[in-house]
């Protein structure tokens, strides 16, 4: 189990988590994998990763599949 | 005391290709898409840094890299921004000291090109950042989990006010070569699209030219 990450909705009613340092590349590959368009940005305690095609659900979805995957999986698939 | 080791990341074969000419550097017989001299690799990780992993057997080279340092080209999401001015991104890293021509910025990443004016308004509205990649923060991700922090030096090769036809990035490969059967169909059926085409060339290599000269200044200044 990874590390659960919460979707925001922000003004504009885009979809967006943020994402603690150590999990986020692990979050980079699986979102490659999945092939999801997103928007990353860095700050200074942690990284924000936008899905501006997906609604808040299915961007939940996203990452609650990802914080249940096993980090072997990618390697296995 | 010894030179700092440095390695240079891009994401387009025509960006590694400009740089290893800017900096001198002979290409590496036994890697592909790899320019080496004593104090400075170069190395091709792709559109979307997806051959990103191919640079996990270097970071464990000895001597090690002082500085890592993605260089390339990107869109512009700030209107004072012009075609060939270069920004540095030094996020967590030490940036170097303050080099004439190149402006101190911060640049986001996205997995799509952005490619009209109002989606480049839109994302500078939300990030204030000042231009937008598709790599940055995929390698500044990977550096971070592995304790490494990344320069990010990006030239404009297209303002904010400039619009680009998203179907340009699927004339690429993902290293960034042209397709050139695609690219021949794409102009045949759409040939008002060749000036378009015309001055986003003529906008690249401006901007890579100034790329090159300012990573030089930026390795000479450390």
């Amino acid at each position: 189990m990874r590390q659960h990450l919460i979707v925001q909705v922000d003004e504009t009613g885009i979809p967006a988590a943020e994402v603690p340092f150590d999990c986020m590349w692990e979050l980079v590959e699986y979102l490659s994998y999945q092939r999801v368009a997103v928007t990353y940005q860095y700050h200074a305690s942690c990284f924000t990763v936008t899905f501006p095609r997906q609604d808040a659900a299915s961007a939940q979805r996203l990452l609650d599949e990802w914080s249940q995957s096993s980090a072997g999986m990618l390697q296995s698939a | 005391m010894s030179q700092p080791r440095f390695l240079i990341l891009t994401a387009l074969l025509p960006e590694a290709q400009t740089l290893a000419t800017a900096l001198s550097l002979p290409r590496v017989r036994e890697l592909r898409y790899c320019w080496a001299g004593p104090q400075i690799t170069l190395v091709n990780v792709g559109l979307r840094a997806t051959r990103l992993a191919s640079i996990t057997p270097l970071l464990a080279d000895t001597p090690s890299f002082q500085h890592i340092i993605l260089a390339g080209i990107s869109g512009a999401l700030s209107p004072g921004l012009a075609v060939g001015d270069v920004l540095l991104d030094a996020g967590e890293a030490s940036p170097p000291p303050a080099i004439a021509g190149v402006t101190q910025g911060k640049i986001c990443t996205s997995t799509e090109l952005i490619a009209t004016p109002a989606a480049k308004a839109a994302l500078r509205a939300k990030t204030a950042c000042d231009a937008v990649d598709m790599e940055g923060d995929t390698v500044r991700a990977f550096l971070a989990a592995r304790g490494l922090g990344l320069l990010h030096l990006r030239a404009i090769s297209d303002s904010a006010e400039q619009a680009l036809d998203p179907r340009f990035v699927h004339l690429v490969d993902d290293r960034g070569r042209p397709r050139i059967g695609r690219a021949v169909a794409f102009l045949l059926s759409h040939p008002g699209k060749m000036a378009e085409l015309l001055r986003l060339q003529r906008a690249t290599q401006l901007a890579l030219s100034k790329l090159g000269a300012a990573l030089r200044l930026i390795i000479a200044a450390y």
